[in-house]
Parts: structure tokens; C-alpha cells; sequence
């Protein structure tokens, strides 16, 4: 029963922060690309 | 004479027992909802063949070692080729821009899981074990893929009977969703409009595979074989310099491990293993696998409006999308909200967490095998 229980709440938590650290990478490699795309488009 | 009589006896038909011909039936039921309702036609009329096959006495032909199906059971689903197969075409066919423009949209894939770890309890408590649970719980991820790569690794013996309800349930969410959508949200929520996200560039497109690949297999490597041919595949698509390889995955490739999938999957149901009482609590159960991930979805999606400025809310009904059916979630979204709002284009922003629901469905079955395993 406790191991049910403990695999749950790991689990639900688990993929939560799985998708929080997409999301953080997701920001930040929108962040860097829009950087580096309006770069090229000043230097164009 | 005696000839005659060895070669009656040789034939199938003194084999025939009841239960193979309630397989039958069933077979005819997947056979009636591919053909006459084209629900899932491309899994459940191969599935359904499957099916008759396996309960036509005599044939061997899932004899373990001999039988031609068992080598395409044994060779493609146990030893985890096809379904990461699948999922190269999927990645293929998968465009991640509506999540890349909004990517809170993410979370809604995350969401969708709780009913996968709810039902997972439900089923323990209901006395299947832990590793049959997690197989019953991955259901309500709506992905058949990740729930025949599951049941093959944790559950051998409930392949069949998952497989087939997974795809079953992915076949009715136009029926299924709709009603919890309703229950769930009031007219004023169903008519948020979303505004149009920010157009992606293609150096992001191309990143994302890339990155995804990188962070999700570092933190769940069990989920690395159906993530890595997912990203493998998207990568094909949005690098635009490998067409060939992109057409392969999503067209032929794709057909091919789908035929190799639903023969012998359809194959392990024969009548002793199908046709017992726990099957219906795996059809029950994975019902309501899927109807509480739907419901997690919308729900989360209105806890996030709580902290969203007016203009950025999300409209609730997106959340529904947070499982996996791509893109028959997507679509029924739309359909709903363009019912209580004939201009309101919701398609594009409910992609978002339907291919986010991938993600999530493979992350969860990815912790399942790291904790059970």
C-alpha cells in the first residue's frame, strides 16, 4: 500500500518537475534565439 | 477412410470451443467500429484480426519459438522495437509551435497525468498488483504506443486487453470528453478567447528536439527509447534538410510498425487470458483513467487562470487536450468551444497540450518502470 502510495505522489510530482524544467529550457532557448535571430536581422 | 477420418480430425472445427467463438465476436465488434464507424481504423482492424486469429485452434501460429505472429510479437513488441518506431513517425508528423509560442501550455500535458497516478492507486487498491496498476493507469494517458510499450515491460499478460482499450477510448474521446468538459466549466469559460501566440522561428523549432531530448532523458532515462525516437523524428521534420527520411517516418515506416503492431497485439488475446472478470475492471478503470485525466486538465488549466491577468487566461477547455489522442483531442476541444462560441479558433492553442500530453504520458510511463522496476 505505501509503495502505491510513495510511486503516486512521485510520479505526479515527478512529471510536474520533468515539465517545469521543459519549461524553463523552453523560455530560455526562446530568449537565446530571438537574441541571436534580431542580431542577424541588425547585422543583415 | 482412415485418411478421411485423420484429415477430419487434423481440421480445426472438433477444436472450436465457446470461448473462441465469443472471440469472435469481439473480433467482429473491432472489425464493425474500424469498418462501419472508422474509430481507430488503422490499430483496431489489424487489432481485431489479431484477435481472430490467435482464437483459431490449431494454427500455432503464437506458438513461442514457431509461430509467425509470436516472432512479430516476441522480435517487435518484447523486444521494444516497434513501439519507439511509432513514436519516430509521431515526432515526424508533430509540430511543436503552438507550444513553443505559449509555452505555459505545457503544463496542461502535466496535468492530464494526475488521473494516470489517481487510477494507478484506484487499480491497486482494487487488488491487481503494482506492476498491473501502473499498466491500467497509463490508460488514461490516452497514447497506445507508450501503453503497449508499458504492458510489454511491467504487465506481458494484459497487453492485449489494455492495448485495446487504450485505442478504444482513443477512438471515443469525441463521446468521452465532451461531457466532463461541460460538467467542469461555466458558459463565461468556454468562450475565452486566447490570442495569437508569437510566430516561432525555425532555428527554435529546430533547438527544441535538441533541448527536450537532452533534459527529459537526463531526468528519467527509462523514458529514453520512446523519447529519443520522438525527438528523433521531430528533428527530421524541423532540420528540413533530410525530406526523404521525414516522408519515411511518417508514411511508410509508420504503416509498416503499425501493421507489426496490431496483429500480434490483437494475437495475445486469445479466450483463456481475455475472457475473465478482471478485464472488465481494466476497461472500467482505464475509463475512468481517461475521464479524470480530462478532468485534471481542465481543472489545472483553471487554477492557472487564477494567476493570469485578464487577455493572458487560458481558456479551460484547452486543458482537456492535456492527453495524449493527438490530434482527436485537439479537434474535439475546438468543437466544443466553438459550440458556445462560433468564432472562437481554438484548434491551434489546444495542440499546445496535446503534444505536451505526449510528453507527460511518456514521463509518466518513464517513472513507473524507474519505481516498479
Amino acid at each position: 500500500m505505501w509503495q502505491a502510495i510513495e510511486v503516486s505522489i512521485a510520479g505526479i510530482c515527478g512529471v510536474m518537475f520533468g515539465i517545469f524544467v521543459l519549461y524553463c529550457t523552453v523560455r530560455l532557448s526562446g530568449y537565446v534565439t530571438e537574441k541571436i535571430e534580431n542580431r542577424g536581422k541588425k547585422d543583415g | 477412410m482412415d485418411n478421411l477420418f485423420e484429415l477430419i480430425n487434423m481440421s480445426g472445427f472438433l477444436y472450436m470451443t465457446p470461448k473462441m467463438l465469443a472471440m469472435w465476436g469481439i473480433a467482429g465488434i473491432l472489425f464493425y467500429l474500424a469498418i462501419a464507424k472508422q474509430f481507430e481504423p488503422l490499430l483496431l482492424l489489424p487489432i481485431g484480426f489479431g484477435i481472430l486469429l490467435a482464437n483459431l485452434p490449431l494454427t500455432g501460429l503464437m506458438e513461442p519459438g514457431e509461430g509467425l505472429i509470436w516472432r512479430f510479437y516476441h522480435y517487435g513488441i518484447q523486444w521494444e522495437i516497434i513501439p519507439p518506431l511509432i513514436f519516430l513517425g509521431v515526432g515526424a508528423m508533430t509540430d511543436f509551435g503552438p507550444v513553443l509560442a505559449n509555452p505555459k501550455l505545457l503544463f496542461l500535458g502535466a496535468g492530464a497525468q494526475v488521473g494516470v497516478y489517481i487510477t494507478f492507486f484506484s487499480a491497486y487498491i482494487f487488488g491487481f498488483d503494482i506492476s498491473e496498476s501502473a499498466v491500467i493507469g497509463i490508460i488514461g494517458g490516452a497514447d497506445g504506443p507508450t501503453t503497449i510499450y508499458l504492458a510489454a515491460k511491467m504487465a506481458p499478460h494484459m497487453l492485449g486487453s489494455c492495448a485495446v482499450a487504450a485505442y478504444s477510448y482513443m477512438a471515443m474521446v469525441p463521446i468521452v470528453q465532451p461531457p466532463v468538459m461541460k460538467f467542469l466549466t461555466t458558459k463565461k469559460e468556454r468562450v475565452i478567447r486566447m490570442k495569437t501566440e508569437r510566430k516561432v522561428g525555425r532555428l527554435e523549432k529546430i533547438l527544441f528536439p535538441i533541448l527536450a531530448s537532452i533534459v527529459i532523458i537526463l531526468l528519467i532515462p527509462a523514458a529514453a527509447p520512446l523519447m529519443a525516437m520522438f525527438m528523433l523524428g521531430n528533428i527530421f521534420r524541423e532540420s528540413k534538410v533530410v525530406d526523404r527520411l521525414n516522408n519515411a517516418a511518417q508514411n511508410e515506416l509508420m504503416n509498416i510498425a503499425t501493421i507489426f503492431l496490431g496483429v500480434p497485439v490483437g494475437a495475445t488475446m486469445n479466450a483463456d487470458q481475455f475472457l475473465r472478470p478482471d478485464v472488465i475492471f481494466i476497461f472500467v478503470l482505464g475509463l475512468i483513467a481517461f475521464m479524470i485525466s480530462t478532468a485534471s486538465g481542465v481543472l489545472l488549466a483553471k487554477f492557472m487562470n487564477l494567476f493570469l491577468k485578464e487577455g493572458k487566461k487560458i481558456n479551460p477547455l484547452v486543458g482537456a487536450a492535456g492527453v495524449s489522442a493527438v490530434p482527436m483531442a485537439a479537434r474535439v476541444v475546438h468543437s466544443v468551444g466553438s459550440k458556445a462560441d462560433k468564432k472562437n479558433y481554438l484548434l491551434m492553442h489546444a495542440m499546445g497540450p496535446n503534444v505536451a500530453g505526449v510528453i507527460g504520458t511518456v514521463m509518466a510511463a518513464g517513472i513507473f518502470l524507474s519505481l516498479i522496476q
